[in-house]
């Protein structure tokens, strides 16, 4: 266990950076997701803690101790591949005890270690199946027990749930939330999904491009993203290009195209041009007409989507781009009562609009 | 559902066809061997044990065959490990003019024997070592070099290289990576391409004939001598049990190491 901090890390091959000074730190015991698409750059810093590539500038430490002299068999760091990469030869008792074999634990004490691994991820009783005897999900906790039983300084997870469907998904989430809190070991985990991004770690870094955009716990970049770029990765969002009005007593009006604007919470100047970021869940949609008030819209309904838990809404708002807006039925509505064609009034609470340059 | 029928018939009746062309001459060599009479008859009039008897009076037979085992064991066992580092240099590394060294290190397969055999009797003359031990065993190597190289490329290909990093990533150097994941990977490529390496050097005539003189000999040149000057089963006999040692090796390989495609290729 450690603490792990990654400073000014580039790497390049020939003239593509690929890693473009990054910047990281993950306390000690801590759980920090590395978000981005794919081509970000954040399997590349994956494998440059790991020790697989041998970045271009930039210090990799563990509890303030340089790491990048050291290949990677030294640098006591456990990975989760994202294909597991278990040793098909071996059964799942000698894939977990190789790491501990490697580290001469006596037979004795590596049993043991072994055995406290297997009931850690829940496999008792499958100790001399071999990987190609296992499920998906259960070569996915061979590989997690064969990475935790050494101890290592920091977890390296590349996309753990990608290869398992909805449901094992799922259900591996709250797992490896109990296994990394139980095992209290630092870890990184690298995934293009947001929502295990939200769900696992206790921060969140955001990359694009070989940057780091924003680092910040799951709800504050999820509630308030400093830039356009994460609103837009993390979850869905409406963003609108938009010219401020007039500002007055903390709320500025801004031009959202056609005859609507909106008052929002912030201070611009007069003629600049904004960006403005709602969620869909912070607009409220109603068929009946609101009271006179801020922030109102009215706008027809072009599509809506069906997703189980709500629905998501496309409206039609004169001059505006499609508002994308979450319906949740209640005891008195449903969405069976929203038709294609409709009337719709839109209510944005101004708290709820973020504003970007 | 007529055209479907005439499909599956069709495909037994040339796959059964194929399996009889095959395996008739096997047959028919087994058949002949326990003739009762000096006379290649067939169907036999008679039987007897006498050729297997007589398979003692093969010139040399016993020495030559322990000359080709030892020969043939000892190229494919060489041949074999400088295969795994090639295969590795192939299939893992960039390196200048790649493809052209991969055609021309299994060109042996496409260029005709007799041909390797005349060069190789050149260079070794030249390097003075012709008609040697070594030399033979040097010219087996290069006949047999390309097949383990093929097996073993065809098994890397096959694996996933991140169970390495995974290794590496438990501490494990590359020495000891290379020995406890690695080469457990490889071994059906290692087995089949050793065994194919073996057998095609162990039954070659062609480049040995052009590297042996005087005392040196090989079991195939010895009976294909038989052959030439006696009419009668004996060399039946020893292909028999030839055939049958070999088959043997290969359903005890291919059953032990589940290696597939031993007995496809040549």
């Amino acid at each position: 266990m450690a603490r792990l901090d990654i400073s000014q890390l580039s790497f390049s091959v020939g003239d593509t950076e690929i890693l473009r000074n990054v910047d990281l730190c993950v306390e000690d015991g801590k759980c920090l997701a590395l978000l981005g698409p794919s081509g970000c750059g954040k399997t590349t810093t994956l494998r440059s803690i790991a020790g697989f590539l041998t970045p271009t500038s930039g210090e990799i430490s563990l509890d303030g101790t340089s790491v990048l002299g050291l290949p990677t068999h030294k640098r006591n760091v456990g990975l989760v591949f994202q294909d597991y990469a278990l040793f098909p030869h071996m059964n799942v008792a000698d894939n977990i005890a190789y790491g501990l074999k490697r580290r001469k634990v006596a037979t004795t004490e590596r049993n043991r270690r072994t055995a406290a691994a297997l009931r850690l991820v829940q496999l008792e009783g499958l100790e001399t199946r071999t990987p190609n005897q296992l499920s998906g999900g259960q070569q996915q906790r061979v590989a997690l027990a064969r990475a935790l039983v050494v101890e290592p300084d920091v977890l390296l997870l590349d996309e753990p749930l990608g290869a398992l469907d909805r449901r094992l998904r799922d259900q591996m989430q709250v797992e490896l939330k109990r296994i990394q809190r139980e095992s209290g070991i630092t870890t990184i985990i690298v995934t293009h999904d947001q929502e295990e991004a939200l769900s696992l770690s206790d921060r969140i870094a955001v990359m694009l491009d070989g940057r780091i955009e924003e680092t910040g716990t799951p709800a504050d970049l999820y509630r308030r993203p400093k830039s356009r770029a994460v609103m837009e990765f993390l979850g869905a969002s409406n963003i609108l290009d938009a010219v401020v009005e007039s500002g007055d007593a903390g709320l500025t009006t801004v031009r959202i195209g056609g005859d609507c604007s909106l008052k929002i919470p912030a201070q611009a100047a007069s003629g600049s041009a904004v960006r403005l970021g709602i969620r869909p869940e912070r607009i409220s949609i109603d068929h009946a007409a609101h009271a006179d008030g801020d922030n109102n819209l009215t706008g027809r309904v072009m599509e809506a989507v069906y997703k189980g838990t709500h629905a998501e809404i496309y409206v039609e708002v004169a001059g505006v781009a499609p508002l994308l807006v979450r319906w949740r039925d209640t005891s008195e509505r449903t969405i069976e009562d929203v038709r294609i064609g409709d009337t719709v009034h839109l209510t944005i609470d101004p708290d709820a609009i973020l504003i970007f340059e | 559902m007529f055209s479907e029928r005439a499909y599956h018939w069709c495909i037994q009746a040339l796959g059964w066809g194929g399996i009889i062309f095959l395996v008739f001459p096997v047959f028919l060599t087994a058949l002949v061997s326990f003739n009762g009479s000096f006379f290649i008859e067939i169907p036999p009039s008679s039987y007897s044990l006498e050729w297997y008897a007589n398979i003692a009076k093969i010139h040399k037979i016993g020495e030559a065959t322990l000359v080709s085992a030892g020969i043939a064991g000892l190229a494919a066992l060489l041949v074999t490990v400088l295969a795994t580092a090639t295969a590795m240099a192939i299939v893992r590394y960039p390196f200048p003019a790649k493809a052209a060294v991969t055609a021309f290190l299994l060109s042996p397969v496409a260029v005709p024997i007799v041909a390797i055999g005349i060069a190789l009797v050149q260079f070794f003359i030249a390097l003075d070592i012709a008609f040697t031990w070594y030399s033979l065993l040097i010219g087996h190597m290069v006949l047999v070099a390309a097949y383990p190289v093929r097996t073993i490329v065809a098994s890397m290909t096959l694996y996933n290289p991140s169970i390495e990093e995974a290794a590496a990533s438990l501490g494990a150097n590359r020495w000891i990576t290379f020995w406890t994941v690695t080469l457990p990977q490889l071994k059906p490529g290692l087995i089949s391409g050793f065994l194919f390496a073996f057998l095609i050097s162990f039954d070659n005539y062609p480049i040995s004939i052009f590297l042996v003189r005087g005392g040196l000999t090989t079991m195939p040149i010895e009976v294909f001598n038989y052959i030439s000057q006696n009419l009668d089963p004996t060399p039946a006999a020893f292909s028999t049990i030839y055939i049958l040692i070999v088959s043997v090796v290969i359903i005890f390989v291919e059953r032990r190491y589940k290696v597939i495609s031993l007995s496809l290729g040549r």
